[in-house]
């Protein structure tokens, strides 16, 4: 199955021509040019990863990221950056990004991040599926 | 109170160090557009190796693309080299118009993450002024600062530039409520230090949503005429 990836940017062409190069990669994108609308797609609809730029109009990529794992914390998210300090990479990590690069990104590397994401998030899903199918044995005795 | 130059000189090197660190993040931006359609070309012509047929067109869509952004980083580019050319002479002839305008380019990155927008009405004519101009485009810089960060509901600031008995003066109107009125005093120590060095008078008049820099036509060496 193909990674279900949002890329949320508030650069129109950049968003543009990453969604076509990320679709002749067989990926199923989505895009977006502002967090808010993101957040709407994300409660909609279900993504395997979101490429996320750190700083945009309105929320900034912080506050987007606390919001996204507030609401789906099994998304894995990728900031894309154009001058983030290493104190605010490392507060995005510590608030659950998977990881952050730097603009422009090479969509080589990012393509493999993505597919790692989709491992990721899976494995999340199923370790949460196993835990619920524990818990309903151990309630009814199976 | 600090020693005024440990002020201005410390004050100084942050906000080359800002403007710099905005400038850099817009030319990321802009070189990851080209990046972006680089590749596209390549991933095209790969496409073309493999016999599949390609709209010219769209090659012709990428290529002004990639000149958009050529013209969009040069621009950012000017605007930097003018202004690291500011610090090249301490006094100097300045036109405020100019500056005000410079300024305010630099700022629009600033402004659209916070969904405001800032024009100068003065475009166009030439409001001639010897003063300082690194210091004062850091008093000008630290000031729409503090307007954008008490915007008025509007959220559009304007510029203005008039005569005064004084000399000139700059005029940055639609400020609304300070957010935070113990933490958003203006002007501050570092305000302050920056106007005494220019001679300049600082006024913020809050009923009527102005912010207003006064200053002499021309200061010599520490005499203001």
């Amino acid at each position: 199955m193909s990674e279900k990836v949002l890329i949320v940017d508030d650069e129109e062409d950049f968003l543009e021509v990453m969604a076509e190069r990320m679709k002749s990669r067989g990926m199923e994108v989505s895009t977006s040019t502002s967090a808010e609308e993101a957040l709407v797609l994300i409660e909609k609809e279900s993504f395997d990863a979101v490429i996320l730029d750190f700083m945009m109009p309105g929320m900034d990529g912080i506050e987007t990221l606390k919001a996204i794992k507030a609401a789906k914390p099994e998304l894995q998210i990728i900031l894309l950056t154009g001058h983030a300090t290493v104190q605010k990479g490392v507060e995005a990590m510590k608030l659950g990004a998977m990881d952050v690069m730097e603009k422009p990104a090479d969509l080589e590397i990012l393509t493999e991040k993505i597919k790692i994401a989709k491992s990721e998030k899976t494995l999340i899903v199923e370790k949460k599926q196993d835990a619920n199918i524990k818990s309903i044995i151990k309630k009814y005795g199976f | 109170m600090k020693d005024q130059n440990n002020i201005i000189g410390w004050e100084g090197l942050q906000f080359f160090g800002k403007v710099s660190a905005s400038i850099s993040h817009e030319i990321k931006n802009t070189l990851a557009i080209i990046n972006e359609n680089a590749g596209l070309l390549g991933d095209l012509s790969a496409m073309m190796d493999r016999g599949m047929p390609m709209d010219p067109e769209r090659l012709k869509k990428v290529a002004e693309t990639i000149q958009n952004q050529v013209r969009r980083a040069d621009g950012i580019v000017k605007r930097m080299n003018r202004f690291a050319h500011s610090v090249d002479e301490p006094l100097k002839e300045v036109d405020l118009s100019r500056m005000v305008d410079l300024l305010i380019a630099i700022a629009d990155r600033l402004a659209q993450m916070k969904d405001i927008v800032v024009e100068s009405t003065g475009s166009g004519t030439v409001w001639q002024v010897r003063t300082y101009p690194f210091v004062l485009e850091n008093l000008i810089w630290r000031s729409l600062d503090f307007a954008m960060g008490a915007v008025g509901s509007d959220r559009h600031i304007r510029v203005f530039i008039n005569n005064t008995d004084m000399g000139k003066s700059v005029s940055i109107c639609g400020i609304g409520e300070p957010p935070d009125a113990e933490g958003q005093l203006f002007p501050s120590e570092t305000e302050a230090a920056l106007a005494l060095r220019l001679r300049a008078n600082l006024a913020l008049n809050t009923d009527a949503g102005e912010l207003t820099i006064e200053l002499p036509d021309r200061v010599e060496q520490g005499i203001s005429i």
